[in-house]
């Protein structure tokens, strides 16, 4: 995985989430293996903020964002909304550990009209993310079918 | 991450003991780094406690650091926070090298500097548009803000991303930068890779200019506290990267003295430390202590639109600390531009670092406040013992003490203000509290 700036990607996977804090790993973790799973050409990128998605997606077409998602379903359970269509449910996002969350950046972007022309959010239901803890078993075992989720996505789109 | 958190205003009866309390959960602050809760207790129409609760992980990276080796701390520390790895880098490889005996040469101190203002621009960027500046406008958060005013957002990151473009080139990617360690750096970013940030940073200078004018006319709540202050102190120029620590009433001493005057004390509502001068004289460090000891060693433009926004030599309104970053951010982009200017290469990325016996100190001016590092080596440079102390933690009890004298001024407003205006006033301070999740509950008891 590549870490540098990709704006311009025609095709942009990014993983968000701090690989330190429990669950919060499972964006970076499905993003690696997303890696092996899309077709040769797309970027795939981590990002630990989510304020910098904005200049991240900056002229990409289609972006997949994973990161861990709370809303009370089973852990592990994979979400994929179509974030372009419309605000993102509530008590899906804010994610990661710092000063905006990923739902609040998506609609910023929205409001400032630098959304991407397609964007689609792959969450996945997490449950702790304490410092140094583990990721939990249930989380740990999506991350297969939310790379796959993920390849689907960027193949259809 | 996290979730929608309880209602807004959501009421729950009975407690305390000797009256009637009221417990009001409020889900935030989604703006302040990290997880923390306020609780306020009042008792008898005064307010008799504050506590700010903060869960930060600077212990689980002491922990983790005993045992590794002695060029890791630069890595492992830039993940404690995701806006001020920099900082956190810096204060390790200071601390590190000292320990080792090692001196960095100018050439390489200017380019640390240099990163270190990528990490000032982007920080306060972030924190004066995004976070801060939709209170002082009215609005409940950065969206809101952008729907009617998509320029003053735009302004903001734009000028967040000449920081992030600095940290690019400096440091190697503009999130925990991988291309700093123990002696310098990897690899030096060319001439014309310096060169090529500099119409960048000439457009966020004024930018910078343009975010003083605008918070200046921001209105202030009225709150003046007399807390002590601390910050570093540098040879020449403002506080950033390097210098002696220094207090308002006169102290001053090397990092190596920093453990003989500040001890840190364990509460039982605070997974975080307290900081205390000398066990018992609480203190604030930031922009505003920054300013207050350092106003004048700012360059003439900062100076003057520091003046230009009605500044004194010593500002002690925390809410008039959006100002102050302004300000610094302006210095920020004029030292980055003064660096790049005057770059005349280095010998080598980095110097060699051999390890030795011994202790190192290291203390820098993180976004937010005073970062130290102690770091014990065995002769193989194993790492013994580690120490941080970041800067939320030496402000702890400042901001409980200023919350106190803000919310006993307010205590007839309703509990939906009373709460918006206590996050506000977090927000005052920046307070880096990396953690898991991001909601502010606040918990009002009346007794």
């Amino acid at each position: 995985m590549t870490a540098s700036d990709h704006s311009g990607a025609a095709v942009l996977v990014v993983g968000v989430g701090r690989r330190d804090r429990g669950d919060d790993a499972v964006g970076p973790m499905v993003a690696g293996r997303a890696i092996e799973l899309v077709p040769a050409g797309v970027t795939v990128v981590e990002r630990q903020e989510p304020a910098d998605l904005i200049d991240t997606w900056a002229g990409a077409g289609l972006v997949v964002v994973t990161d861990a998602v709370r809303s009370g379903q089973r852990p592990g359970t994979v979400h994929v909304l179509h974030a372009c269509r419309g605000p993102l449910p509530v008590h899906t996002g804010a994610g990661g550990t710092h000063g905006l969350g990923l739902a609040e950046v998506i609609e910023l972007g929205r409001a400032l009209r630098r959304l991407p022309s397609e964007l689609v959010v792959v969450g996945v239901e997490a449950q702790r993310f304490g410092l140094g803890e583990p990721m939990s078993p249930q989380v740990k075992a999506a991350v297969e079918l939310a790379a796959k989720t993920v390849a689907e996505v960027v193949r259809a789109g | 991450m996290s979730d929608g958190g309880a209602p807004a205003g959501g009421q729950a009866g009975n407690g305390g003991s000797g009256g009637v309390s009221r417990t009001l959960h409020v889900p935030m602050l989604a703006r302040v780094e990290g997880e923390a809760s306020m609780h306020v207790v009042i008792y008898d129409g005064r307010v008799s406690e504050v506590e700010l609760r903060i869960f930060e992980p600077p212990r689980f990276f002491e922990a983790l650091l005993r045992g590794r080796a002695f060029t890791e701390p630069p890595d492992i520390t830039a993940r404690i926070c995701g806006i001020c790895p920099v900082a956190y880098q810096m204060s390790a490889c200071q601390a590190i090298e000292d320990a080792c005996g090692a001196i960095v040469p100018p050439p390489l101190q200017d380019l640390r500097r240099l990163l270190y203002c990528g990490e000032w621009i982007e920080s306060h960027a972030l924190h004066i548009y995004l976070l801060h500046a939709p209170d002082f406008l009215g609005y409940d958060s950065a969206i809101d803000l952008a729907r009617d005013h998509r320029d003053l957002v735009e302004r903001g990151l734009r000028l967040k991303k000449a920081g992030n473009a600095i940290l690019t080139v400096v440091g190697g990617r503009s999130i925990h930068p991988v291309n700093v360690r123990v002696g310098g750096f990897y690899r030096l970013p060319t001439a014309d890779e310096l060169r090529g940030l500099r119409a960048t940073l000439a457009d966020a200078l004024a930018d910078a200019l343009a975010t003083v004018a605008l918070v200046a006319g921001f209105d202030f709540p009225d709150l003046t506290h007399d807390c002590e202050y601390l910050s570093l102190r540098p040879a020449q120029g403002y506080p950033i990267d390097a210098g002696q620590v220094v207090t308002g009433g006169g102290l001053a001493f090397p990092a190596a003295e920093f453990d003989a005057h500040v001890t840190e004390e364990h509460v039982k509502h605070s997974h975080a430390l307290h900081a205390r001068l000398h066990g018992t004289d609480p203190y604030l460090t930031g922009p505003l202590a920054r300013y207050a000891l350092n106003s004048a060693a700012l360059s003439p433009l900062a100076a003057q639109a520091a003046r230009d926004a009605g500044l004194g030599s010593v500002c002690r309104n925390p809410f008039r600390s959006i100002i102050v970053r302004a300000v610094e951010v302006t210095y920020a982009v004029e030292e980055a531009l003064r660096i790049i200017d005057s770059w005349e290469g280095a010998a080598a990325p980095s110097v060699p670092v051999e390890p030795r016996a011994g202790t190192g100190y290291g203390v820098t001016e993180a976004p937010r406040g005073v970062l130290y590092h102690r770091y014990r080596l065995a002769a193989d440079g194993t790492i013994t013992d580690a120490r941080i102390v970041p800067p939320t933690s030496q402000n702890q009890i400042s901001i409980e003490h200023d919350l106190r004298a803000f919310v006993q001024a307010r205590l007839g407003l309703p509990p939906d203000e009373l709460t918006r205006q206590c996050e506000q006033a977090i927000r005052n301070y920046d307070p880096c509290i990396s953690c898991a999740t991001h909601f502010l509950d606040l918990t009002v008891e009346h007794r």
